[in-house]
């Protein structure tokens, strides 16, 4: 498994040192979350997948909500409310009356402005947390494993150059190679096609002049966090990726991907992601959840 | 200087960091992947349900006024004659219930009503005679339909139950649901209430909207349950409270430890439990109980802050801070019935005090404009709108809490601060409907007129004395309250042309209540009615002897014979006998007097079946009194109560009055158009506004129209 000190202390030898600041307190903040949440998916661990998930969505919606009532100022919100309702009703009250109709529109139109900016603090608070936990859930239910016996790509991803280097791809014993590498230079990309024997959480190696770099793997596991990509790190890719460090600035590699299958969820007749319910799922909790946490939305 | 700097500096400060939060929040979500977008069910929702909303109301005004020319058009074929021969476009009635001709004349000569003033100059002033018996609900009725109470029914608030001997709203009859499932003490209603007006006859409305004439109308009595008809209409006087009454206020005290009820009243003292005071507000009957007596509470805690005079009120989740001597915001409240559905209600608290007794005063639970357990408007959406528009508001057909002030429950200023409350809201409403209607007719009522003078007549000075003592807590309420109205009447002259007919009318007018008459005690004392054991009644006739009984009284001017095969237990015989009787006591009543001072008591009788024509005459009391100036029915008798004595001092704050000789109260009729002739009627208002918009007046109106002319040349009525 990719240790987080790995990566950064190499982008921290490249970087200003504020920023390598930032990035170190960022990697062990999003380790400390990583493991929260590890601990959540162990304790939720015989639920199905769908009730983890709305789990997950109840628990956003009050948290959303919380901030929403604290951030935000409810009797305004209140207020446009209702007097988006009262243009609404106006425009069917007084249908013959075309200046009546226009002018409620006008008002409709102002009175929707002013909720959305009404809703802007909130959502401003809530972008940084919302981002953490959408990319725990994504590291999480985004993808499947890959099956044991079952052929899967790794792709990597070089930097600009004339020619594509040497790459040599160290596998654990329980991986092997199936076909020879795929070297697609005007990508500047190369392709693995590799099996597992069995089950289990891996890591293989990239070695690439001198510099090793390695990479997780889930193979049919029932590991928490399936992470499909490494690459070269910022602060949004970190939040994006938070299971395993982002790779070292200035170095060849700009991104190793697995090719892991989506993970679908059955809802009724559809088969979808998993940000679909999500959405749907948290819009339905924080619907229920306004009343008794007394937050205007 | 250095505040408003450093305030400013702040407020830059703020901006800036504004401005670069939503830029780094921004240019987050933009590089996000789309999913990553999603900050929220908060920010979610209010994007989501913006885009609806905007596209509902988009598709609705697109289709509004896609169709608009073909609605015209076929407006125009149905109803071209509605503004063809129309004199006016767009009329404005403006309605001051109890607005008295003679202090208005008082106040235009001491300069202190310009508004009204000046139309007297330009237009028109003069009484408009008032209908037998001068009350809200007959003279409204008449307004609103054009004929005598024997077509419309209304006679009283209140008429006899025939079978019970007790009264019942004359207006409006709300029966419980036709089919309920009884499960030993446990009922589940199967069907809706069933509500019905029993006000007969036909609202002009109704004729104008059929021909295409755009309608709104606010706050006419007797208009509930609202009728159907094409303009919109909120529902006045005769709404019922939450509890079905015409308003029951309850007082929560720790002066008291005995619950109390009145027949408008509830007294509810406080548990206390640590450092907090528990009551609650009696809502509805519970409708999933047998017993008609148990009713749904919404229970609340009050803990007093008595250095910071104040208290806080928790109910149903909410929070509210309210100081000693003021009236909270209208307070939402939910009465649950078991697993039921909630009926929801709206109520304000006034503390009138913290120590040494904590006191509350809780409004009579109005119906819920946004959720309405009855129909208080047409169509249903419109209280909903109206609430929506500008808020909460009073729904209660008698919303001015005068039982409270007259019981000592609230001083003089808080219930004129309650009406004021209540008047700011309906004025909110008519000019919202004022500018709705270009075209069309707006008529609006407002009660504040009646509600103060009843409260505050005997602080008007005396006309012969205008230097006369005035009351001490609130010498000038009555003063104040014309002046008030006419800056109304001056904001409603800025919004209309010199084409426009504006109305300005009052129902009646007002006289001092200084003594009553127990008419039930004229009856005992004549012998017409009859006790079981001599003595004096309890309420509502509780000892009267019916089968000895041949007259009674209900209400504040009825006398009902008891009639054979009408009445449960009647004696009289209908035809000759009752035609009879009901002379020889209109000719006993006339004239009586008041042995105290020997002032004419009861100036005038009416014989029902000579005062009266049309269908309904038989529902009628038989004999209508006429009460002198400065009398009326005495408390006991309108409740029903047979004393030892016909003559009383009324000693209560409701020391005005018009339920009276009706030539003693006229009303008042105001215009910005000349109005030729005089004793124009309310009666009249109906027919004339039919045949301004070039309608032919139906037959059974028994108004007369007016010759009308539009003031003539020069600007617009104009506020001075």
């Amino acid at each position: 498994m990719a240790t987080s000190s790995e990566g950064v202390w190499r982008v921290s030898s490249c970087l200003p040192k504020a920023y390598s600041g930032v990035l170190n307190y960022m990697t062990n903040l999003l380790h400390g979350i990583d493991r929260l949440f590890d601990l959540f998916f162990r304790l939720m661990k015989p639920l199905p997948a769908l009730a983890v998930l709305t789990v997950f969505a109840i628990l956003t919606a009050a948290f959303s909500l919380v901030i929403v009532r604290w951030t935000s100022n409810q009797k305004a919100i209140r207020k446009i409310k209702d007097s988006i309702g009262a243009h609404v009703l106006e425009v069917r009250l007084f249908s013959d009356q075309p200046r009546v109709v226009l002018r409620a529109y006008v008002g409709l139109l102002r009175s929707l402005s002013g909720y959305l900016l009404c809703a802007l603090p909130p959502a401003l608070v809530l972008t940084l947390p919302l981002l953490l936990i959408f990319g725990q859930l994504e590291d999480r239910f985004e993808n499947s494993p890959v099956t044991p016996g079952f052929d899967f790509l790794v792709s990597a991803s070089l930097g600009s150059g004339d020619s594509l280097p040497d790459v040599a791809l160290r596998l654990p014993p329980d991986l092997y190679q199936t076909a020879p590498a795929v070297r697609i230079a005007p990508e500047r990309e190369i392709d693995w096609r590799i099996q597992a024997k069995r089950s289990g959480v891996f890591d293989l190696h990239l070695v690439l002049q001198g510099q090793e770099i390695s990479k997780r793997v889930v193979v049919g596991s029932d590991a928490s966090s399936i992470a499909p990509r490494r690459v070269v790190g910022n602060v949004l890719q970190q939040i994006m990726s938070p299971s395993e460090p982002p790779l070292p600035h200035g170095g060849s590699v700009q991104q190793i991907q697995i090719q892991y299958p989506a993970r679908l969820f059955d809802v009724g007749p559809w088969r979808v992601g998993w940000i679909a319910p999500y959405v749907v799922l948290t819009i339905i909790a924080a619907l229920l959840l306004r009343k008794p946490l007394h937050a205007e939305i | 200087m250095q505040a408003p700097q450093r305030h400013w500096r702040n407020s830059q400060r703020a901006r800036k960091l504004f401005v670069r939060m939503s830029a780094a929040v921004l240019s987050i979500l933009i590089f996000a992947p789309p999913a990553h977008a999603y900050v929220g069910p908060g920010a979610g929702f209010a994007v989501v349900s913006s885009f609806l909303t905007w596209l509902l109301a988009t598709l609705q005004a697109i289709f509004a006024l896609l169709t608009w020319p073909i609605r015209q058009f076929f407006r125009f074929l149905r109803h071209r004659r509605a503004y063809r021969k129309a004199q006016t476009k767009r009329t404005i009635i403006l309605g001051f219930d109890g607005m008295d001709p003679v202090v208005t004349k008082r106040f235009i000569e001491q300069g202190k009503l310009p508004n009204l003033a000046r139309l007297r100059e330009k237009g028109t002033f003069q009484t408009l005679a008032t209908t037998l018996p001068p009350i809200s609900p007959v003279a409204w009725s008449s307004f609103l339909t054009g004929v005598n109470p024997g077509k419309h029914n209304i006679y009283d608030f209140v008429m006899p139950d025939r079978r019970r001997y007790l009264p019942e709203l004359s207006s409006a009859r709300i029966r419980g649901p036709r089919r309920c499932l009884r499960i030993g003490r446990y009922k589940i209603p199967l069907s809706r209430p069933r509500i019905s007006l029993l006000r007969k006859s036909t609202p002009f409305w109704h004729y104008l909207a059929k021909a295409g004439v755009s309608c709104s109308i606010i706050r006419v009595p007797v208009t509930f349950p609202p009728e159907k008809f094409p303009g919109v209409l909120l529902s006045g006087m005769c709404v019922p409270d939450i509890q079905g009454t015409q308003g029951t206020f309850s007082f929560h005290t720790t002066r008291s430890s005995r619950e109390e009820s009145g027949s408008n009243r509830v007294v509810v003292p406080f548990a206390k439990h640590e450092d907090w005071f528990h009551s609650y507000i009696p809502g509805p009957p519970d409708p999933l109980r047998t017993d008609s007596r148990a009713v749904l509470r919404a229970p609340f805690h009050v803990k007093p802050v008595v250095s910071k005079r104040r208290a806080v009120i928790r109910i149903d989740g909410q929070q509210i801070e309210i100081s000693e001597g003021k009236y909270s915001e209208w307070v939402e409240l939910k009465f649950r019935a078991g697993i039921g559905p909630n009926v929801k209600g709206i109520c304000r608290f006034y503390l009138k005090s913290v120590e040494p007794h904590l006191e509350l005063y809780a409004t009579p639970v109005n119906i819920h404009p946004m959720h309405p357990a009855l129909p208080i408007s047409h169509p249903l959406t419109y209280s909903v709108y109206l609430a929506k528009l500008n808020g909460l508001y009073a729904t209660l057909g008698l919303a001015e809490d005068t039982w409270a002030l007259n019981d000592g429950f609230l001083t003089e200023d808080a219930f004129l601060e309650q009406c004021y409350l209540i008047h700011e809201e309906r004025e909110r409403m008519f000019f919202d409907a004022l500018e709705k209607t270009s075209q069309g007719v707006c008529v609006c009522v407002f009660d504040i007129t009646d509600r103060v003078q009843h409260m505050f007549w005997r602080h008007l000075p005396k006309a012969d004395d205008p230097n006369s003592e005035t009351g001490p807590e609130t010498p000038n309420a009555i003063e104040a309250l014309y002046t008030r109205m006419d800056q109304l009447i001056g904001r409603t002259m800025e919004a209309v042309s010199r084409d426009d007919l504006l109305l300005i009318v009052s129902d009646h007018g007002f006289k001092g209540f200084e003594r009553g008459v127990n008419l039930n005690s004229w009856l005992h004392q004549h012998g017409y009615l009859a006790l079981r054991q001599g003595a004096p009644s309890g309420d509502w006739f509780q000892d009267v002897d019916w089968t000895k009984t041949r007259a009674y009284s209900m209400g504040l001017n009825g006398i009902y014979l008891n009639v054979k095969g009408r009445e449960s237990m009647g004696t009289v015989e209908p035809g000759s006998e009752a035609t009879a009787l009901r002379a020889e006591l209109c000719e006993r009543l006339q004239g009586l007097t008041d042995p105290e001072n020997s002032r004419v008591a009861i100036s005038r009788a009416f014989d029902a079946m000579k005062a009266y024509r049309g269908p309904y005459r038989e529902n009628a009391p038989e004999v209508i009194v006429g009460f002198g100036e400065g009398y009326r029915a005495s408390w006991d008798s309108a409740q029903g109560r047979v004393t030892s004595t016909v003559f009383d001092v009324n000693s209560k704050a409701w020391s005005g009055d018009h339920c009276i000789d009706p030539g003693l109260v006229p009303g008042i009729l105001f215009s910005n158009w000349k109005i030729a002739g005089e004793r124009h009627a309310i009666t009249d208002i109906a027919p004339t506004l039919l045949s301004v918009f070039g309608l032919k007046v139906p037959l059974h109106m028994d108004g007369k129209t007016w010759a009308m002319t539009p003031s003539g040349s020069g600007p617009a009525l104009q506020r001075p």
